[in-house]
């Protein structure tokens, strides 16, 4: 096959024509500029996402942290109930009672207590009042101990012995645990105020 | 609350039972650790219980400066002396509330500790084969 000059001129005139005055330049051009926009959408559709992903997560912790406050709070109302109820029972003490009877007393009030406050037992604000508590019910014990009766069947010789005893330790165990009681609820007032919302 | 008379025939009637325990004419009986009870007997038969017991008593801590009196709280040993005719209770007397008796009655109870002390060891020593 033989080159003509029409076709040497043919070739020159291609290279000679600017590169952007093609066709096939311009729809590359336009695929490239919207696969751009395409790519940014999805970035900003990616970014929302995220955000929303992020703000959903932390709406999600602060309803667990409002739930887990609930919980305090229905806890340490329950326990203050508990607590008034014992200091309820501590009142008790009459004169003419028997050391079986103050035993008994003091038996059920101090387990109960013991086992109410041991998990409050390293709340800094509590520390004071439940060391209080238990140095009152360490009292208590030492100062039932002091009416232990020689004769049981002679226990009636000093009727008011055990009362006289005891009621002072008694009142301080009450006192003890009613300023305990208090400072509980105060703490309930505390996790009641925030919610979700103000967070 | 005795008056100031009665006060001083009660302190009287105190130190002549002091007197009488240490010359062993009363016979006291522990009922617990704290506790003591003498039955008097006839002609005249009563009951006088003498009890030691620990209580709370407030006190004023030194003032700082300007500052409010802030109250101290700590342990004392009080003494309840009570006296019991044959129905019920005629004297009660609290050391924690009429103080002037604590002296005498905690001298009455060491006293009465004593000598049930002694008679226990006398006891003891009389079970020792000779």
């Amino acid at each position: 096959m033989q080159v003509q000059p029409t076709d040497i001129q043919h070739v020159r005139e291609l290279l000679e024509t600017p590169f952007w005055k093609h066709v096939d330049f311009w729809i590359s051009t336009v695929i490239g500029i919207v696969g751009a926009f395409i790519a940014y959408g999805a970035y900003t559709q990616a970014q929302k996402a995220e955000k929303e992903a992020e703000k959903a997560k932390i709406e999600a912790e602060k309803a667990k942290q409002a739930a887990t406050g609930a919980g305090k709070t229905v806890k340490l109302q329950t326990v203050c109930i508990e607590l008034s109820e014992i200091a309820q029972a501590l009142a008790g003490v009459r004169p003419g009672m028997k050391f079986k009877d103050a035993k008994e007393l003091f038996n059920d009030t101090s387990g109960h207590l013991l086992r109410m406050i041991t998990p409050f037992a390293n709340q800094p604000d509590l520390r004071d009042a439940i060391a209080a508590v238990k140095t009152a019910i360490q009292d208590g014990h030492a100062s039932l101990r002091q009416v232990a009766p020689s004769d049981p069947t002679k226990e009636d010789e000093a009727p008011n012995a055990v009362y006289n005893a005891v009621e002072d330790k008694f009142t301080t165990m009450k006192f003890a645990v009613s300023e305990l009681t208090g400072l509980m609820e105060a703490q309930t007032y505390d996790f009641g105020r925030p919610d979700a919302d103000e967070r | 609350m005795p008056t100031n008379a009665e006060s001083l025939a009660l302190q009287t009637y105190i130190s002549e039972v002091i007197i009488a325990t240490r010359d062993g004419k009363i016979n006291w009986k522990a009922v617990n650790p704290t506790t003591f009870v003498w039955e008097t007997g006839l002609p005249q038969s009563a009951r006088i219980i003498l009890q030691r017991v620990e209580r709370f008593v407030t006190y004023p801590l030194p003032r700082i400066g300007t500052a409010p009196q802030q109250m101290g709280q700590k342990k004392e040993l009080v003494h309840i002396f009570q006296a019991f005719d044959l129905k019920s209770s005629v004297l009660t007397l609290d050391s924690s509330v009429e103080t002037q008796f604590n002296d005498l009655l905690s001298a009455l109870f060491d006293l009465v500790q004593t000598r049930l002390s002694e008679k226990t060891l006398d006891f003891l020593k009389s079970t020792l084969p000779k």
